[in-house]
């Protein structure tokens, strides 16, 4: 008779299951009484071509085991060590409407001996040791096992091949063995029902016991297995899994580190005390149909708690009922708690619970409106994303008392219906970065006066506020050095006050950009640290703000004015530093499309002055369509290009410019290198800026428009080799 | 209408060679050798860009966009 061996991807496949139906045994099965002191297995010829059983059995006098292969031939076994004892089918077992054939295999000593181990391996020629083993059935009768190992269906065991037929194991009465029942079942995915012992009390370990078991749809302990320590990813990846009894008290065990990860049919759990567990990392992580747990109880003493992902990605979660206090001194670890809690609405943490990290803690939970967060956590030092993207949440008490330091960076990211949060003035803050960002439900934040020695970054802050009115920056905030985009996109933020004394600043790019409802802004008195671009679109796109006046002193390492104040069509009056920016080398944009703009003060501070400098200043579309400013704008740099221009259907008022710097080596830029069409300038001042350039050979100036075009004297300017168009 | 083709950085590229190039579009232009010595008159705009085998390069048409 041959033997189906099916190929390694599909043999999982055989035998669909329904997790709806629960597990019925085939009925055309080879029929199995339990019998009491007997180990029977129902085999099929699917698998392995040829079995071995492995035996250790005890051995009083001349008794011995026997192996009846339910075929005809029985083995005799009369060495009490391990044996291997194998067998090949040659005849027909009994038929099964699922197209295979099944055998009982019975294991059973003479009177007075006694099994303590029968397990299926392979034969020694079939070294494969993930070749599938026929298995469907295993009875312990009343057999007392000394070792749980022993019993061992480990899918992924190095010496005993993979179970995927196996669907129901019916073990002893009695487990009075002494070590672990780690990964007996991982990975038996069509498992349906194990019957557990009545008594085992001796487990210390379930390491992975049934990981994997996708079929399992419940589970029930024995009532005194309350040694055990060890519930690491006991039941992790048990998608049928709709239900398991525990032991009412499980003080022993130190972990239960994914103990349901992937739970995902189970929906309600109560877990016993368990007052020595220190770790239930992921626990429950990824469970989907997870409702409601109640934990009773936590540690009972005095030590750190790892909750870190417990409920991570329990997108059906609604409630979490937790012990009304916790025992004084329980420092919990609470890093994405819920993360991906979708479906939680409210959450009411313990009295006395304390963290020193609650990162992530509700992060995504999208449905989460109400936190009862103690009002002291006195360990709390890391609140970063810990409501990011909570878009439900409308507001949120903090606690009063927190750790020394606290890092807040993306703490509110993308809460869309808070509106408002007052952080209390205790907290000395590390990190705001993103804080805010994208909070566009905020009216008000309130941040804390205290020493913020540590906080040096802004980055983000409240980018995206488009709801928020006021902001006041405390006094304390003089290390922030970091503001880059901080306000951008705040849409109806009115006026913004930096403390005078906000002098660590190195970057500020963008930090206004897009805030359409801007009035006024006073900047600090001095920013002397700003790196080269640290004030690049700053106010680009502030279209109500109407002057902007930067600090007299600047840094001298400033190198660009880009997009400054670009977009901002209210802006009336732009006061650039007095103090010489010789490094500036780049104003692209700086007051593009600044359309009410009349007055640019201290333009003769742009860049470095000296005849002999290298330095050619970028000025691409330095102020098109500036329309109103008017006088005369000087400048003593050197340029690559400048574009001042207006266009075809509304001249620029500029009445006159100065460009004095006549050094060699300007006008690199592309053509044309200089645009002055459509200004106000007439010919005497076109006339000025002809006698103003230098001798350079092939650049091209555009006076298409201006006012002086007909009058002026291009010859001024082609002598020295330029092209004048317009 | 003239224009003028310059070998250098601008809105435009070449359409075989992908290389960067400017133009420049003006009624009149009053060069050293005279009046639009170097520059070329064609009726349009896009005949220009024809005559010279350049394209807006895709960057300032998604700009524009």
């Amino acid at each position: 008779m041959a033997f189906i061996i099916p190929n390694q991807t599909s043999y999982v496949l055989q035998r669909p299951v329904d997790p709806q139906s629960g597990w019925t045994r085939q009925p055309d099965w080879v029929s199995v009484v339990d019998t009491p002191g007997e180990v029977q297995f129902v085999v099929t010829n699917m698998g392995v071509s040829a079995y071995t059983i492995n035996t250790v059995f005890t051995k009083p006098a001349s008794q011995n085991l026997y192996i009846d292969w339910g075929d005809g031939t029985i083995d005799t076994v009369s060495t009490a060590t391990t044996t291997n004892t194998s067998h090949t089918y040659i005849t027909s077992g009994t038929p099964c409407s699922r197209g295979y054939d099944t055998y009982k295999v019975r294991v059973y000593v003479d009177s007075g001996a006694r099994i303590t181990t029968c397990r299926f391996g392979i034969t020694p020629t079939q070294t494969n040791s993930g070749y599938p083993i026929g298995v469907l059935e295993a009875y312990y009768g009343d057999v007392t096992v000394n070792e749980p190992n022993q019993i061992n269906f480990v899918s992924s065991s190095s010496f005993f091949g993979v179970y995927p037929y196996l669907e129901y194991v019916k073990l002893p009465v009695t487990m009075s063995g002494t070590s672990g029942f780690d990964s007996t079942f991982s990975g038996c995915r069509v498992l349906a029902k194990v019957e557990m012992p009545t008594s085992a009390a001796n487990i210390t370990t379930c390491n992975l016991a049934f990981q994997n078991c996708s079929a399992l749809q419940s589970i029930a302990l024995p009532s005194d297995a309350t040694n055990i320590t060890n519930f690491n990813g006991t039941f992790s990846t048990c998608v049928s899994l709709t239900g398991a009894t525990l032991p009412t008290t499980l003080n022993l065990v130190t972990t239960v580190s994914s103990m349901f990860a992937t739970c995902n049919s189970l929906t309600t759990i109560k877990l016993p005390p368990m007052l020595s567990c220190t770790n239930y990392a992921s626990m429950f992580s990824a469970s989907y149909s997870l409702i409601t747990v109640e934990i009773p109880s936590f540690h009972s003493g005095t030590t750190t708690v790892d909750i870190n992902s417990m409920f991570i990605n329990c997108r059906s979660l609604e409630y979490v009922k937790f012990p009304t206090t916790v025992t004084a001194g329980n420092t919990f670890l609470a890093n994405a708690m819920f993360n991906g809690c979708s479906n939680l609405k409210s959450c009411i943490l313990p009295t006395n619970f304390n963290a020193t990290t609650m990162s992530a803690m509700f992060s995504s939970c999208i449905s989460l409106s109400s936190v009862t967060l103690p009002t002291s956590i006195p360990s709390l030092t890391d609140m970063s994303s810990m409501f990011s993207s909570c878009h439900n949440l409308q507001e949120i008490t903090l606690p009063t008392t927190i750790g020394a330091t606290v890092a807040m960076n993306s703490m509110f990211l993308t809460c869309s219906a808070l509106s408002e949060v007052i952080v209390p003035s205790s907290y000395n803050i590390t990190l705001l970065q993103q804080c805010f960002i994208n909070c566009t439900n905020i009216r008000k934040i309130e941040l804390p006066n205290n020493a913020q020695n540590s906080l040096t970054s802004m980055l983000s802050m409240c980018s995206s506020c488009t709801n928020l009115q006021s902001i006041v920056l405390p006094t304390s905030l003089t290390s922030v050095n970091n503001l880059s985009s901080a306000f951008q996109n705040c849409n109806n933020l009115e006026s913004l006050t930096f403390p005078a004394t906000m002098n660590s600043v190195t970057t500020m790019t963008s930090i206004c950009s897009g805030c359409v409802s801007l009035i006024s802004v006073t900047l600090p008195t001095s920013m002397t640290s700003l790196t080269t671009t640290g004030l690049a679109s700053a106010f680009n796109g502030a279209a109500a703000l109407k002057t902007l006046t930067l600090p007299t002193t600047v840094s001298t390492g400033l190198n660009s004015y880009d997009s400054l104040a670009a977009n901002s069509p209210s802006l009336e009056t732009l006061t650039l530093p007095t103090t010489q920016t010789t490094a500036i080398t780049t104003i692209n944009q700086m007051v593009n499309n600044c359309s009410s703009l009349k007055t640019l003060n201290n333009s003769q501070f742009i860049g470095n002055t000296s005849t002999g400098s290298t330095v050619y200043i970028n000025g691409s579309n330095f102020s098109v369509n500036a329309f109103e400013m008017t006088g005369t704008t000087d400048f003593y740099c050197k340029f690559s290009i400048l574009q001042m221009n207006g266009n075809v259907t509304t001249q620029a008022k500029l009445t006159a410019l100065r460009l004095r710097n006549g050094g060699t080596g300007q006008y690199g830029g592309t053509s044309p290198q200089i645009n002055i069409s459509y200004t106000s300038l007439n010919a005497a001042a076109l006339d000025q800026v002809f006698t103003d350039l230098p001798t350079i050979v092939s650049k091209t100036i555009n006076i298409t428009g201006a006012s002086g075009a007909a009058g002026c004297t291009r010859a001024i300017a082609t002598a020295k080799g330029w092209t004048v168009t317009g | 209408m003239i224009y003028k083709l310059f070998i250098e950085d601008g809105e435009f590229q070449d359409i075989d060679t992908k290389e960067p190039r400017n133009m420049m579009e003006a009624e009149i232009a009053y060069t050293p050798d005279g009046i639009n010595v170097g520059w070329d008159e064609f009726n349009s705009k896009d005949e220009a860009m024809s005559h010279y085998n350049i394209q807006v390069k895709p960057e300032v048409l998604n700009e524009e966009e």
